[in-house]
């Protein structure tokens, strides 16, 4: 019985209904000195400052630093990838309606030869290019009558040599169109379909046959190819062709000549032999 | 719940607001509690200078620590856990026993509550009362007399009680249950002895 009434009062007790808690009442409430208060509320504000002068005040400069930090690492990202990414750099050349018409007939010789003609300023603008931009696939596209073909312009440099070794020799228009007809020959058969100056290199040192051709280029028609087709199954006046260049390159242009007079009475209706009759050699 | 207690903030809530640097939620946080926590070590027989030095410890780890703070728990368990090791590490550092003997000296009278009646022998003998349960209360073992402080100062659960002592919450009860035993007991003697 007294435990279950020491229970109950217990319980009272713990909810806060006790005399006990009456009598603690009545020890007093004394409160701390004032120099107390002073000083810890002293500190108090002093680290409240600390704290606004690191992380500022609730939705202060914190924010907007974090957002921009946010956008200026983004940012950079981007140009980063932007840096690292492939460079193309398109150029299209088109030949107006007026010359279309007026060279019906010869638009390929037109074309070798806008394309030959544009190398030395592509060559230019390449010198001013980054070193990155100039190892990346930047393709010159030269558009006559509506067709379009391309030549890497990381590939100019070797086409120049050749045209400036050929723009001495008093066969210069001939040598525009033997190098223009070659380069044209050599995109075609490149798997990549890319003009590349180590094949051209290759070729020059050795007589190993030239890979198979692949299907014709995306941007040039059945007819522009045809001439090129035709030359697939004449390894000789290929090779003869391959000298004829290398000779212009060399400077050696007597010889070239002789050569290239030897190509027209070998191979008179060679698609070259026919474009450079029309041209009047 | 009281009167004005419904808008009163929450404690935690205070000191996350002073965490994020609002001083005036301190402000009211120390109007709070300072009272009570000085209490607690004038409670536990300390003189008034030794709990002031200790109330001054305990509200300056809160305010260095705000930063960490995460009001997981109330405020006041924290605060009171901050107060329970203090004046452990005082009883180490400077072999101070907490002795019944202390407290009730050094008492600020003008702190004292008025007495109820202007009869000067009714006022003696409600004085004698309250000499008497503070004699009971000092004479309690220091453990009982903390769970019994603890609760009377802040109102803690068992369960907060427990955390800040480091024990279990039946620990807690049955040092608090001693303890009112024992004071009701002397409440008893006292008043069939007038």
């Amino acid at each position: 019985m007294t435990d279950q009434r020491d229970d109950k009062e217990f319980a009272a007790f713990l909810a806060g209904e006790s005399e006990l808690a009456d009598r603690y009442q009545a020890l007093g409430s004394e409160q701390p000195p004032v120099e107390l208060d002073e000083h810890i509320l002293a500190a108090a504000r002093d680290a409240a400052k600390v704290h606004r002068l690191e992380f500022g005040p609730p939705g202060g400069w914190l924010k907007p630093v974090a957002l921009a930090a946010t956008v200026l690492l983004s940012f950079s990202l981007v140009m980063k990838i932007g840096v690292d990414s492939p460079v193309r750099y398109e150029q299209v050349v088109t030949v107006s309606k007026e010359s279309d018409s007026t060279l019906e007939g010869q638009s390929e010789p037109v074309f070798y030869e806008q394309l030959a003609r544009s190398l030395p300023q592509r060559t230019l603008e390449m010198k001013n290019m980054r070193e990155e931009q100039q190892s990346e696939q930047v393709i010159e596209e030269v558009t006559v009558t509506g067709r379009s073909r391309s030549i890497e312009l990381k590939d100019a440099p070797m086409a120049v040599s050749i045209l400036g070794s050929a723009e001495q020799s008093i066969d210069q228009d001939a040598a525009l169109l033997i190098v223009a007809e070659y380069v044209a020959m050599l995109k075609t058969k490149s798997d990549s379909g890319r003009f590349r100056l180590q094949e051209m290199e290759r070729s020059n040192e050795s007589t190993a046959k030239e890979p198979a051709l692949t299907a014709s280029s995306p941007v040039a028609s059945k007819k522009d190819w045809e001439s090129i087709d035709k030359l697939q199954t004449e390894d000789d006046s290929e090779s003869m062709l391959r000298e004829i260049v290398r000779l212009y390159t060399s400077g050696s242009n007597n010889e070239a000549g002789t050569r290239l007079d030897e190509f027209l009475a070998h191979y008179p209706d060679h698609p070259v032999s026919v474009k450079l009759r029309r041209r009047g050699y | 719940m009281l009167p004005g207690m419904a808008n009163r903030p929450d404690d935690k809530v205070l000191m996350v607001r002073y965490r994020d640097g609002e001083v005036q939620a301190f402000e009211v946080l120390y109007a709070r509690h300072k009272g009570p926590l000085y209490r607690y070590f004038l409670r536990r027989g300390l003189g008034t200078e030794p709990a002031a030095e200790l109330a001054q410890e305990v509200w300056m780890k809160i305010i260095r620590t705000k930063d960490r703070y995460e009001p997981s728990a109330k405020f006041t368990t924290y605060m009171y856990r901050l107060a329970h090791n203090c004046l452990i590490d005082l009883s180490r550092r400077s072999a101070y026993k907490i002795t019944q003997q202390v407290i009730g000296d050094d008492i600020d009278v003008a702190g004292l509550p008025a007495t109820a009646t202007a009869n000067p022998e009714a006022e003696a003998i409600y004085n004698e009362s309250v000499e008497q349960f503070r004699s009971a209360l000092a004479n309690l073992p220091d453990e009982q007399r903390e769970a019994f402080i603890l609760k009377q100062e802040s109102g803690l659960s068992l369960a907060d009680i427990a955390h800040v002592t480091g024990v279990s919450t039946e620990t807690a009860k049955s040092r608090l249950r001693y303890a009112f035993s024992k004071l009701r007991q002397q409440l008893i003697r006292n008043r069939d002895k007038a």
